[in-house]
């Protein structure tokens, strides 16, 4: 009899060891969508080493995969992830599932000691008022690059970091004349739609939605169709990641994310330059991408997912995600003096562009759930309808502008930047 | 071409015989540049199905530079492994491919276990409703898998065996099915019945002669018919890229990749998609017809 | 053959079971997203409590007053706790008339939990009816037309190519040939080949700096690579998409075809040689009738087969400028673009329409002819 009470004892102790044991071992999951690719994700794991509060196990992740966990833990109640990083179109679903913790004071205690860019702040609240869903984590964006070769064909007068779209379209057709093929290149099998959504657009009309069908706008594709297109290489269709097309020599001049264009810079700095998007009538439209850090309620350690959205918001850090991973940062005071050569001439251009006096921030779409990809199909729609079809732009604008409506009215979406916040759902005019 | 000699005591003499050799020789040399014309066709099939491959190949076996690099070559020089270990080195390329096999093999379990009873029940016995059944099989194959790839995603959502990998496993095998049961049948039915018959003659159980005579004589025709089975798994993209997402199989990562990688990625990757085809089809080409042929019946 | 009994039904049970799970089952389940919404609608609550009874029923995206909130707090394991708001709203129900009742802050979207005076009903319970709406929405899409005549397009021009190159591989395979082993092994290769390789292949032979290119440029017949895939010049990029389908498909059809012949007595075949009849009129009068019914199975197949390839187009086209049914059915689908498996399934039941629809008018003129040749 004496025996059993002996032996759970021993089950108790060994339980309490372990426990202790497995308290101690207090590291820290962090999932990104981001750096999801093998060099990246190594290189991130070294910025993280860095971080003395506990050790940190970086996960990546798809979309997807990541908002069925964060579901499937938010529905037991308990859960494996402290914190997140994602894109700011990954935050909608998480927010209408009420999954993430409020970061407002976090985000006022790093603020005492770093300046964090504003207009990401507001992009976190996901349109409230006083519920910070994620604090901006990094930034990238959209920007043009192009071979030093094709800088001889510039237009008279032109400044390649001040162009405008007139300018560009004199370029391409210079370019073409000079070497007998077209040499400008877009990422139409790619992300083209941001293209639309935050450089053409804006640029022409000063908004996104709400001047979709205005008179600016047909203006803007009539300039595409007759303009630009004709002397763009017609393999842009079929175009996803335009670093190929530059290294390989398809293209002399090309837009894409920042991203996108990074391989070519890194793989040959001297060859290529990097600099900001033409300007239209209504200004020089840009689309900065912001990723951003939330705690789920699940987090089975938020202190310690704290202290690590503190460490990766000190400038040393987003300085060594620039200088390793060539995302830019979104606090001030960052050390750009020791970048390599790459990186250094896309920073350069990324700054000139958000810096530009007639700079028109585009940001993505916010509010549409779900149904975020739709928009994209529509702006792509309407380019296609036009430029590559030939069709009809008041037509175009006109439908493609119901569905938009549509779109708008049935999720409820207000207005964003660059249009004017709106009461209720964002109106086309 | 060889000159046929004659001893001199039967050589030809009529003026007719020496027209009718002549003839002979047209006959011959007709015969001969029909020969050659079929061999020359068969080779020029053969290099338009392999002169893709070959290229492809090539592109693999290239450096990445050499990979974008213009005008292209079609030899592998300076032989690399580069774009091949980027590609299997990107994130996901490895565990997609074992999904792949997992999958497959999975579904070549399930198709061959369901299939092997059915296809013996229609190859050895005649029932009432025997034809209808049969038609009711094949008609099942002319269903697209597009529709019901949609559906059944919104179905294993709701079960909670969306993006599993056994769940894309039991699509395949039902998508194969009705062929594999055919393809059984056909083995079955040419396995001769008088051996079954003797079998139970000397004392054997219906099942025993089933395990001991049928069964080892329509093996290799039957692994034939899993073979294909794993082929068609390996090569499915539409249900595999709608009914996966964090377990993607190797078709359904590369095209969800496609439009996120540069050209040595897609080469390489298309390139290894391809190399099972080369395997397995060597392995199976002798079934081939057997397996179709019943199907037109 | 055996008797009658049970055990065939037995043995074929599974099977029979199995193919009614995985298609009987998800086609019904197709009707219905094809056809049927799912509206939501939320029930304001008399109690700021999930089980309280409903005072009203509002629709989705209805502007609401707030009146008043309790704010609650749910502690979690983590040792935090989470705020747990409910707000008393009044706002028009499913038919105009003002209600009052309680929501949790699940089901609205409020710009300020603790401020804000309205707010916007986001979530609901699910209920179905049905509606023509998902349709409408399919075929007044501007890629729906597109898509559905490149399809038919596609077909038109693969089909024919393929059985003449699969008759014609098939009467090589046949003829004795030395080797013919190694020949049928190279010609069924593409047998296990996907539509999504076959088309990363043919994209590096089309694409401007590809292998065609290549050639033409050193070779001297060009002197600057031409851009084969282009939107000004879709002619190319079809033909490279139908040499693609006809490289990859011909196989299957090369198989039935040879299956076909082996059935087709030599003897016959001898026959026609010994009377004199040319390859020609051999293969007119006795090898293409005896063939008839391979070649209906064969064209029934690929046909289906035909309107599922999608990966193909994409990967050569980029699936934007050309598109085809299928790659429709997914772009609906994709959760990174529509996100919409409602419309999808209309586009995956149309797929299905037409593949039985021509299935049936082969059938048909099959037999129609057949009453005609037996009538004359």
């Amino acid at each position: 009899m004496k025996k059993i009470p002996f032996l759970a004892l021993v089950v108790v102790a060994v339980l309490l060891i372990a426990g202790t044991v497995i308290a101690q071992d207090n590291s820290l999951t962090f999932m990104s969508t981001q750096f999801n690719v093998v060099e990246e994700a190594e290189k991130a794991r070294a910025i993280l080493a860095g971080f003395e509060g506990a050790a940190v196990e970086f996960v990546g992740s798809e979309e997807g995969p990541l908002l069925d966990l964060l579901r499937a833990e938010g529905q037991a109640g308990e859960g494996t992830v402290d914190v997140i990083g994602a894109l700011h179109g990954t935050f909608p679903t998480l927010v209408n599932d009420d999954l993430m913790f409020d970061l407002t004071e976090l985000l006022a205690s790093i603020e005492e000691e770093t300046d964090v860019n504003d207009a990401f702040v507001q992009l976190g609240r996901m349109g409230t008022e006083d519920y910070q869903y994620y604090i901006p984590w990094m930034q990238a964006t959209y920007t043009m690059a192009a071979h030093k070769d094709a800088l001889q064909y510039l237009p008279e007068g032109a400044d390649v970091n001040a162009l405008t779209w007139e300018q560009l379209a004199q370029w391409a057709q210079a370019m073409q004349e000079a070497t007998g093929k077209p040499q400008l290149g877009f990422p139409v099998a790619g992300l083209f739609h941001r293209f639309l959504e935050g450089y053409a657009f804006p640029s022409f009309t000063g908004g996104m939605v709400t001047k979709f069908k205005s008179p600016e706008a047909a203006e803007m594709l009539r300039f595409m169709r007759d303009d630009l297109w004709p002397y763009v290489n017609p393999e842009s269709i079929n175009y996803d990641f335009m670093n190929e097309p530059l290294l390989s020599g398809e293209v002399l001049v090309a837009f894409d994310h920042t991203a996108r264009l990074k391989p070519a810079f890194d793989e040959r700095p001297e060859d290529f330059i990097a600099f900001p998007a033409p300007a239209g009538p209504a200004g020089r439209g840009y689309m900065p991408v912001v990723a951003g850090l939330g705690i789920p309620f699940t987090a089975p350690d938020p202190d310690g997912a704290e202290a690590l959205i503190r460490f990766m918001l000190s400038p040393e850090t987003q300085g060594a995600v620039l200088h390793d991973l060539g995302f830019y940062p979104v606090v001030s005071g960052v050390d750009t003096s020791d970048l390599p050569e790459g990186v250094a001439i896309q920073a350069a251009a990324v700054e000139a562009q958000a810096n530009a006096e007639d700079a028109i921030p585009s940001l993505l779409p916010v509010g549409l759930g779900e149904r975020g990809g739709e928009i994209n199909e529509i702006f792509r729609n309407a380019f296609n309808r036009v430029v590559i079809e030939g069709q009809d732009i008041e037509t175009v604008l006109e439908e493609e502008g119901a569905a938009l409506q549509t779109l708008m009215d049935e999720t409820g979406a207000a207005c964003w930047a660059p249009d004017p916040p709106s009461e209720g759902a964002c109106q086309v005019e | 071409m060889t000159e046929t000699t004659y001893p001199d005591r039967i050589k030809p003499i009529t003026p007719s015989a020496e027209r009718l050799d002549a003839q002979r020789r047209r006959a011959k040399l007709a015969h001969a540049v029909r020969r050659a014309s079929i061999y020359i066709l068969a080779v020029a099939i053969a290099i338009w199905i392999l002169l893709p491959i070959w290229l492809i190949a090539s592109m693999a076996f290239s450096t990445p530079a050499d990979v974008r690099a213009f005008p292209k070559q079609i030899l592998p020089s300076p032989f690399s492994t580069q774009t091949l270990e980027f590609f299997l080195n990107t994130q996901g390329i490895i565990n997609s491919t074992i999904n792949s096999l997992v999958v497959a093999v999975l579904a070549l379990v399930i198709s061959t276990l369901l299939a092997v009873p059915a296809g013996y029940a229609i190859a050895r016995y005649l029932f009432p409703g025997r034809d209808a059944i049969r038609l009711g099989i094949l008609s099942v194959r002319a269903f697209p898998v597009v529709v019901l790839a949609v559906p059944l995603a919104v179905v294993f959502i709701r079960l909670g065996m969306f993006d599993k990998v056994h769940s894309l496993a039991m699509m395949h095998a039902a998508l194969t099915l009705p062929t594999t049961i055919l393809v059984v049948a056909s083995v079955f039915a040419s396995v001769p019945y008088e051996l079954e018959e003797a079998a139970l003659i000397f004392g054997c159980t219906r099942a025993q002669a089933f395990w001991r005579i049928v069964l080892p004589l329509a093996l290799p025709g039957i692994a034939a018919a899993a073979i294909l089975t794993f082929v068609l798994s390996w090569n499915e993209v539409f249900a595999a890229i709608l009914l996966t997402i964090s377990n993607r199989t190797l078709p359904a990562q590369i095209l969800y990749t496609l439009d996120k990688s540069g050209d040595p990625f897609k080469f390489a990757g298309g390139f290894f998609m391809l190399v099972p085809s080369l395997i397995f089809i060597f392995f199976i080409r002798r079934y081939l017809f057997n397996m179709w042929g019943q199907i037109n019946k | 053959m055996k008797k009658i009994g049970l055990t065939p039904y037995l043995l074929l049970l599974p099977s029979l079971i199995y193919l009614l799970l995985f298609f009987a089952y998800p086609m019904v389940q197709s009707l219905q997203l094809a056809l049927r919404r799912e509206g939501q609608y939320l029930h304001l609550r008399a109690e700021a409590k999930e089980e309280a009874a409903p005072t009203g029923t509002v629709a989705m995206q209805t502007d609401v007053t707030v009146l008043d909130r309790v704010r609650g707090e749910e502690l979690l394991p983590n040792g935090r706790t989470r705020p747990v708001y409910w707000f008393l709203v009044e706002g028009p129900d499913t038919s105009g008339v003002p209600v009052q009742g309680w929501v949790s802050q699940r089901d609205v979207f409020i710009e300020s939990r603790t401020e804000s005076t309205t707010a916007r009903v986001v979530n609901g319970e699910a209920t179905q009816e049905w509606t023509l709406d998902y349709v409408r929405r399919m075929v007044t899409d501007f890629r729906f037309g597109n898509a559905l005549a490149t399809s038919v397009l596609l077909i038109v021009l693969i089909l024919p190519l393929q059985f003449i190159l699969a008759i014609v591989m098939a009467l090589v395979l046949q003829s004795q040939i030395r080797g013919s082993t190694v020949f049928l092994y190279i010609y069924a290769i593409p047998l296990g080949i996907s539509d999504l390789a076959s088309g990363i292949l043919w994209y590096s032979i089309f694409t401007q700096r590809g292998f065609l290119n290549s050639f033409l440029v050193s070779t001297g017949l060009l002197d600057q690579p031409f851009i084969f895939i282009q939107a000004g010049n879709q002619g190319w990029m079809i033909a490279a998409i139908v040499l693609a389908e006809v490289w990859r498909a011909t196989s299957i059809v090369m198989v039935i075809v040879v299956s076909g012949l082996q059935a087709v007595s030599r003897d016959v075949i001898e026959a026609g040689e010994v009377f004199g009849a040319n390859l020609w009129q051999r293969l007119r009068y006795i090898i293409l009738p005896m063939l008839k019914p391979s070649l209906q199975v064969a064209l029934i197949l690929r046909t289906i087969l035909a309107f599922q390839v999608f990966a193909v187009v994409v990967a050569i086209t980029g699936g934007n400028v050309i598109t085809v049914l299928a790659n429709e059915t997914y772009r609906w689908y994709d959760p990174a673009r529509f996100n919409n498996p409602n419309v999808a399934a209309v586009y995956a039941g149309f797929i299905m329409l037409l593949s039985l629809g021509i299935s049936f008018f082969y059938l048909r003129a099959v037999r129609s002819q057949e009453e005609a040749t037996r009538a004359t």
